[in-house]
């Protein structure tokens, strides 16, 4: 690289404002990185907790359709799910976190936990299970956006560490090398100008 | 930019079919090529969160990596009936080593 470049004056100044730039950049993207990854660990945890919460609340709403499914005969209960149950309102809107524009749901509580079936043909168990279900729905939502918030983190974190440790490691150290080279060059030159000049001087002297 | 968006669940219809009584849209696709195609039709139709069953989450993965980068629609794994979950902590898991650098949680 130190082979490659113009050892001039020009070429020395815009390396500095080059090396400038990246070391406040690095210094920007180090602390992103690093508020990020705050961010992140937060989230992951909530994260995970959720779907634990999550998991445990779907297999004992599961547990329960299968009971309504034995009581009942599996395609009635079908008939019964297919009956639209009316729309569920959820706001979605975009959060900023660390400049990653990251989801945000504003549930609106699911729906109102009326059955939209006919409870004739229906057994009880399925009330429950449907009822559950409508329950659980705000937290499947939170689930949704911690999930893909921790995501979009994880990734933009991966991409932030490798521009970090690029500027760190390879274009920084690069731009030192190159700086000094130069310097040194210079003032090589400077030195065989001067002893030219001296020499140049004394052939003067001589005559 | 608030806005109205609906949810969907997409996986073996017998299975999730459970979902709807939350009121989420239940739709049938297991074949990793019919459901990218799905997604994309849900996407289109402006259903933000869309709920993929663990297996076949775990079938089309890699497909459903360009919406990583954009915060909707939202495609998260869910259990269905037969899955216990372990899908979902490995995704989880991974996301810490891809921070992180090492699963330290």
């Amino acid at each position: 690289m130190a082979k490659q470049i113009n050892p001039t004056r020009m070429e020395l100044t815009r390396l500095k404002r080059r090396l400038k730039t990246a070391s406040r950049g690095h210094k920007l993207l180090k602390d992103k990185q690093n508020g990020m990854t705050k961010q992140f660990m937060e989230q992951i945890r909530r994260n995970r907790s959720l779907r634990e919460q999550v998991e445990a609340a779907l297999s004992a709403a599961s547990g329960k359709f299968r009971a309504a499914s034995s009581s009942m005969g599996e395609p009635e209960l079908y008939e019964a799910l297919m009956l639209p149950a009316g729309e569920v309102g959820i706001t979605g809107d975009v959060n900023n976190v660390m400049s990653v524009q990251t989801p945000k749901l504003i549930s609106d509580g699911g729906l109102s936990g009326t059955l939209p079936y006919s409870f004739a043909g229906t057994s009880p168990e399925l009330d429950s299970a449907v009822l559950s279900m409508i329950k659980l729905f705000p937290l499947l939502c939170e689930l949704a956006e911690c999930e893909k918030t921790c995501d979009m983190l994880a990734a933009e974190i991966e991409k932030t560490r490798r521009r970090v440790n690029a500027l760190e490691h390879v274009m920084i150290p690069d731009m030192q090398r190159n700086i000094k080279f130069i310097t040194m060059k210079l003032e090589d030159n400077e030195r065989q100008n001067i002893t030219r000049l001296m020499k140049v001087k004394s052939v003067i002297n001589d005559r | 930019m608030e806005k109205k968006i609906k949810a969907a669940v997409v996986g073996d219809k017998s299975r999730v079919a459970m979902y709807a009584a939350a009121g989420v849209a239940v739709y049938h696709a297991t074949e990793r090529h019919d459901v990218l195609k799905l997604i994309q039709q849900l996407d289109s139709e402006g259903y933000g969160i869309i709920f993929v069953s663990e297996p076949v989450y775990a079938e089309c993965e890699d497909g459903l990596k360009k919406y990583v980068s954009q915060p909707y629609p939202i495609i998260i794994p869910v259990p269905d009936e037969n899955s216990d979950g372990s899908y979902a902590r490995q995704r989880i898991a991974e996301n810490v080593k891809k921070a992180i650098g090492s699963d330290i949680i």
